[in-house]
């Protein structure tokens, strides 16, 4: 399973009026819901399904949910 | 003192008659299965069952005033009802910090009621709050 698989489902329990395809090119304004609370509380529920920690700044800066991804990624390539 | 992971707190409650007229009349929810002993029993209960929103309330009393406490706002409530909880007993809400973010200003809860042996309702909670109250 691939990061943006595995982060999929707690995208679709946040969101759950977006119905929309999940895709490395979607950005907030593409959900209604996406607003600044919400993206404090994705950025903690991807924390605990990836055990990746954020920095609050380093999830913010990130300008699509593909960065997430790479973020990810890269924080469990440096701890393996 | 700093909220961090484990952290707990707990409050016992009584679901007395008068609290369940005095949510019926607030909420609205008229339902035999919370007013009518009978029908509840021909339901296969022991009597009129609590109103869920009775077990939120007492939720909100925990998360409000005693974890996180006064300065914190929920953003989200998820709750599982396990088994009912009849008028006259006697049940104890004990809330656990499950994960503290000091970076994004947010704890999680897990909650749990029981009364003697019984679960009666599990979930989950979820809180903004002030970042210096949050443990690094």
């Amino acid at each position: 399973m691939d990061t943006l698989e595995q982060i999929t489902p707690v995208f679709r329990d946040l969101f759950d009026e977006y119905d929309g395809p999940i895709h490395r090119g979607l950005v907030a304004k593409d959900v209604a819901q996406w607003d600044s609370l919400a993206n404090i509380q994705l950025a903690v529920m991807i924390e605990q399904a990836t055990g990746v920690r954020f920095a609050s700044d380093e999830f913010r800066k990130c300008a699509n949910l593909g960065e997430v991804v790479d973020t990810i990624d890269r924080k469990k390539s440096a701890k393996a | 003192m700093t909220i961090k992971v484990g952290d707990a707190a707990s409050h016992v409650f009584t679901l007395t008659p008068e609290l369940m007229a005095r949510f019926q009349e607030m909420s609205g929810d008229d339902s035999r299965i919370h007013t009518d002993d009978a029908f509840a029993k021909s339901r296969g209960y022991k009597g009129v069952i609590a109103y869920g929103g009775i077990m939120l309330a007492q939720l909100s009393r925990v998360v409000g005033t005693m974890l996180p406490g006064a300065n914190g706002m929920s953003v989200k409530w998820a709750i599982n009802y396990r088994e009912p909880l009849y008028v006259g007993e006697t049940a104890e809400l004990r809330l656990e910090v499950a994960y503290a973010s000091k970076d994004h200003g947010l704890v999680e809860g897990k909650f749990k009621i029981t009364c003697d042996d019984r679960t009666i309702a599990t979930g989950t909670t979820q809180s903004i709050v002030p970042k210096d109250e949050i443990a690094d």
